[in-house]
């Protein structure tokens, strides 16, 4: 081992990265060699001088890279969002005015093609409000003498607020059922046409 | 809706877990930071910069290591590539006089900010801290960084080596040559340094 080798691993040695063997030779050469002994020696204290350098506190705390963060993320969000939002709210709106349609319709009986067909599978309501204003006055326009039913079936909603499920395919979605109109009476409900169009009737119930 | 919620709820965790890392380790990065650029702006500078790098390629952070290992090697290649491209790092010879730029002999002031250092570093002078941060300036930056991580952070050579991305051979020879060089420096101006006896 000549002084060239062992100046060369002088820093490896000060830092303990050799291996135990190469330590131990590096100690011996050093024990008897008064120049590897002094370079080793600045080396160690410079080594102490920069580990010995005080910290630096930051002048600033850590909100400035936070408040960076955030605007970061702000200019990212958008970005990776955008193309479902705008889907899911075309969504949105297609299903809402798909259900204001279909309430519009519903409401007014004044569909031709309406699946209640069978008079004796119309049920009669007992209504506690005076009316079930589905219809808009701009389809109320007359009403024709009552027609009784020939065998009415009852099944009486007890609050306007629940709406029943239907458990049979014939038994129509009492949403679906026509105008109800309350005198006062509990009398029976009795379904009547309203034969104001002959080609398509509205079908009423009156007392 | 329900991949939003879940999406936002897992991002929220990782904006939590990354800010709590910035809260944890600012003050080291920031240390590491000063010694590498030498000024308290570019420090600042250079620690937003690598947060935000270290934030947009967080998920490629293996848990399994140090937040700080990782991190340092961000900062580290951040400060290596760019501030040497935008030429903000000035490597001066040792050979050569220092000069401020109106000409007069002596080193430049630099702005340190205020170090609040502990009883056990009041041992050591301010002029032999600016002379040692000075001197430290004075190396290459590769070398100022393999010195800065060892001796500073307290990296073994292995973690050194992953940090900057070189050999352990590479950065057992630049921690050499930059304790060399830096040893030549304060000898010519603080001598009484190596005195025997002195800062044990």
């Amino acid at each position: 081992m000549n002084c060239r080798y062992v100046q060369a691993h002088l820093s490896a040695y000060v830092d303990m990265e050799l291996t135990g063997a190469e330590q131990q030779r590096i100690r011996a050469h050093l024990e008897c060699c008064m120049e590897c002994s002094a370079e080793y020696e600045t080396l160690l204290r410079v080594k102490h001088l920069v580990r010995r350098l005080p910290t630096i506190h930051p002048p600033h705390g850590a909100e400035a890279i936070l408040q960076r963060l955030v605007e970061y993320r702000i200019r990212q969000a958008p970005r990776r969002y955008r193309l479902w939002q705008t889907r899911w709210w075309r969504y949105a709106w297609g299903v809402v005015a798909a259900a204001l349609v279909f309430w519009w319709t519903s409401g007014n009986e004044t569909n031709p093609t309406s699946p209640i067909q069978s008079d004796a599978l119309i049920p009669t309501l007992t209504s506690p409000y005076p009316k079930r204003s589905f219809s808009f006055p701009i389809f109320n326009n007359k009403r024709s003498e009552p027609t009784p039913l020939t065998s009415p079936q009852f099944s009486p909603v007890q609050s306007p607020l629940i709406m029943p499920v239907s458990s049979s395919p014939f038994e129509p979605n009492p949403m679906l059922v026509p105008v109800v109109e309350n005198r006062g009476t509990t009398d029976t409900l009795q379904p009547t046409f309203d034969q104001t169009s002959p080609t398509s009737p509205t079908r009423r119930y009156r007392r | 809706m329900v991949y939003t919620a879940a999406a936002k709820h897992m991002e929220d965790e990782i904006h939590r877990e990354f800010d709590e890392l910035v809260r944890r380790h600012y003050r080291q990065a920031y240390n590491l930071a000063y010694r590498l650029t030498g000024n308290a702006a570019d420090a600042e500078d250079l620690v937003q910069d690598a947060f935000l790098r270290a934030y947009r390629f967080f998920d490629r952070y293996d848990r399994s290591m140090p937040f700080m290992n990782w991190f340092s090697r961000i900062l580290t290649n951040l400060y290596i590539d760019e501030y040497r491209r935008r030429g903000r790092l000035k490597t001066i010879s040792l050979d050569e006089p220092l000069q401020t730029e109106e000409g007069e002999d002596g080193p430049a002031t630099l702005d340190l900010p205020d170090p609040s250092p502990s009883p056990l570093e009041m041992a050591m002078d301010q002029e032999y801290i600016d002379a040692i941060h000075e001197g430290l300036q004075h190396l290459a930056p590769d070398f100022r960084t393999a010195v800065v991580l060892a001796d500073i952070q307290g990296h073994s050579y292995e973690e050194i080596a992953e940090i900057m991305g070189t050999s352990i051979g590479t950065v057992r020879s630049r921690i050499h040559r930059g304790r060399k060089q830096l040893r030549d420096y304060l000898l010519k101006r603080h001598p009484e340094l190596f005195e025997r006896g002195d800062l044990k």
